[in-house]
């Protein structure tokens, strides 16, 4: 061992003593950038098994003393009997799902349709329409808040959650539009010749050729489309009332709006609210990234 | 046959977008708030709503949040973003592992990033006042003292949007070419000089780029706001989409919201128009 470092000249072991200390201080920086990135949402995980008691602690503790699942049953209103539910997240949660899968399933399927005839046909007014979409999707969502509101009061859907599925519906099409159809341009035309060689019909072109290509487009379209609904909260609050359409945000908020914030239990709320999209972190993360880049990278 | 494809979507965006930016315009110049029953007809008022709007004195003070929240918040994402890229450019063990943990807050519904912070910054029981106290720093009334009303925003802003605009400065990274790197270290040129005249420049459409997304986003800000602060303490983070909220959903004065819905529109085309133009000057795409 300290033979063969003797015979290392120095200053080989001066640049690799250099190269060790720089390899250390980045994975410093790392872990600490990567601290600061975690530590909010850890933090809140852990709060949500202590008693609401413990939390009003000082000094705060780290880990709980008596872990409790006491504030997801209070959460999710699993109660004894005779006890008064504190929070509206079973319904939330249930509003969401139905909510965000519907409106995810929608922006799919017009989305698919209308990326393709973008991608692939030739129509007048194409170019005009797709210019409009693209101005569309920088529109702000609060400048609409209000004629959304009268609207959907006219016409009996506030309230409702179909008001939610179409709002969400139209505000994540122009993205999904854009995606799917500069997706559909880059296929090889080669693919579609040979198909009709072969004896697909055109009509059959899309189901066909199209759409088992553009798979991971779709995914990258339905997880996105996914997680901006399920985590939407300004037409949620502004559209719905009570808990026949309420998505787990507004549950969430309007918990805290409450006389004093039942924190333990807001923390479990807001733990089983992100679910699904730590899921899809861990097991989707290509395509968020994908999604995420994509109009940045391919302007 | 295009148009059948197109038609389910068009009719949607149309029905939930561009009508109602029409039925907006109608409405902000009208007299339309809760006093005036359902049905009754809303008497035309011209530009009343405007200009009683822009006199005001809170929508100067929303203005003002606005875009301070606006300039700060840009000026900390971008350059903590161009470290964090700088830094992840490259191979390293472990970067799978680190990457999951960056994308985390983007993933967050904001609502709960809200949520999350406010618990966190609490002046009773927080941890982050734990934290400074421990440190020897008596902890300031973050969330209760306007002072630090818009640093605790621009704070959270970061907190939520950094990982993406590295995200993306790192994409721009990825795409300027090593030979030419490789070529001015050949030439004698120093990290530093490398960088000021190599990778600055290089990466100038994907600065242009995510300054844009980001200024157009940080200028509606809702969500976050909504459940951190709700506009307080004193108006200090009162955002132009709170005011909004607040006049419309709050006061129910809706023919003054949709003319700040308005006034909101024209401000974020003008500002994502200058991004958009030095987009176009950087890289001569489009």
């Amino acid at each position: 061992m300290t033979a063969t470092s003797q015979t290392i000249p120095q200053n080989t072991a001066l640049t690799s003593i250099g190269k060790v200390v720089q390899q250390t201080l980045f994975y410093l920086l790392l872990c600490a950038i990567a601290f600061i990135d975690l530590f909010p949402f850890v933090w809140i995980l852990l709060s949500s098994f202590k008693t609401q008691l413990e939390i009003f602690r000082w000094p705060p503790t780290f880990l709980p003393q008596n872990f409790v699942w006491d504030n997801y049953a209070e959460a999710l209103s699993l109660l004894p009997a005779g006890q008064q539910p504190v929070s509206d997240i079973p319904y939330g949660l249930t509003n969401s799902v139905v909510v965000s899968l519907t409106s995810t399933l929608l922006i799919l399927v017009l989305g698919a349709l209308a990326g393709y005839a973008f991608g692939r046909l030739k129509f007048p007014g194409r170019r005009a329409l797709l210019i409009t979409l693209m101005m569309l999707r920088m529109l702000p969502g609060i400048v609409l808040s209000v004629p959304l509101f009268i609207l959907a009061t006219r016409v009996h859907l506030f309230d409702n959650r179909i008001a939610l599925i179409i709002t969400y519906t139209a505000f994540n099409l122009p993205l999904a539009v854009w995606l799917l159809s500069v997706f559909f341009q880059e296929v090889p035309t080669e693919l579609e010749d040979a198909a009709l060689v072969d004896g697909c019909t055109r009509a059959s072109l899309l189901p066909r050729i199209y759409l088992p290509l553009a798979l991971p487009a779709l995914a990258t379209v339905a997880i996105l489309s996914f997680l901006a609904t399920w985590n939407e909260f300004l037409f949620a609050v502004t559209l719905t009332s009570s808990k026949v359409s309420k998505t787990t945000p507004v549950a969430l908020a309007s918990m805290q709006a409450a006389f004093q914030t039942r924190w333990a239990v807001m923390t479990a709320g807001a733990v089983l609210a992100s679910i699904p999209a730590l899921l899809l972190l861990f097991f989707a993360q290509r395509y968020i990234v994908r999604g995420l880049t994509f109009g940045a990278v391919k302007g | 046959m295009g148009y059948s494809f197109v038609g389910p979507a068009l009719l949607v965006v149309g029905a939930v977008m561009i009508y109602p930016i029409l039925f907006n315009i109608n409405i902000a110049l009208r007299q339309w708030d809760w006093s005036t029953p359902f049905d009754a007809p809303k008497p035309y008022v011209g530009l009343t709503n405007f200009t009683n709007l822009v006199g005001s004195d809170r929508f100067v003070n929303s203005l003002k949040v606005s875009l301070e929240l606006m300039v700060f918040a840009l000026i900390v994402e971008y350059l903590l973003g161009l470290g964090l890229a700088l830094l992840l450019n490259k191979q390293f063990r472990g970067r799978r592992i680190f990457r999951t943990i960056f994308i985390l807050p983007m993933v967050l519904a904001p609502i709960i990033v809200g949520i999350q912070w406010r618990y966190l910054l609490s002046g009773n029981f927080g941890v982050v006042n734990y934290i400074l106290f421990r440190l020897g720093i008596e902890a300031p009334a973050l969330l209760s003292d306007p002072t630090y009303g818009l640093p605790v925003l621009v704070m959270v802003d970061s907190w939520m949007y950094v990982p993406f605009v590295s995200l993306i400065l790192l994409a721009g990274l990825q795409q300027i070419p090593q030979e030419v790197q490789e070529a001015a270290e050949v030439d004698g040129a120093g990290a530093w000089a490398r960088f000021i005249h190599i990778t600055f420049p290089l990466l100038g459409s994907s600065t242009a780029m995510v300054l844009m997304l980001r200024s157009t986003e940080v200028f509606r800000a809702f969500d976050v706001v909504y459940v951190l602060t709700g506009g307080g303490p004193e108006r200090s983070t009162e955002v132009l989409g709170i005011l909004l909220y607040r006049i419309a959903f709050g006061e129910g004065n809706f023919g003054s919201a949709a003319a700040l819905a308005i006034i909101i529109s024209v401000i974020g085309m003008v500002i994502g128009g200058v991004f958009l133009k030095i987009v176009h000057s950087e890289t001569r795409l489009f």
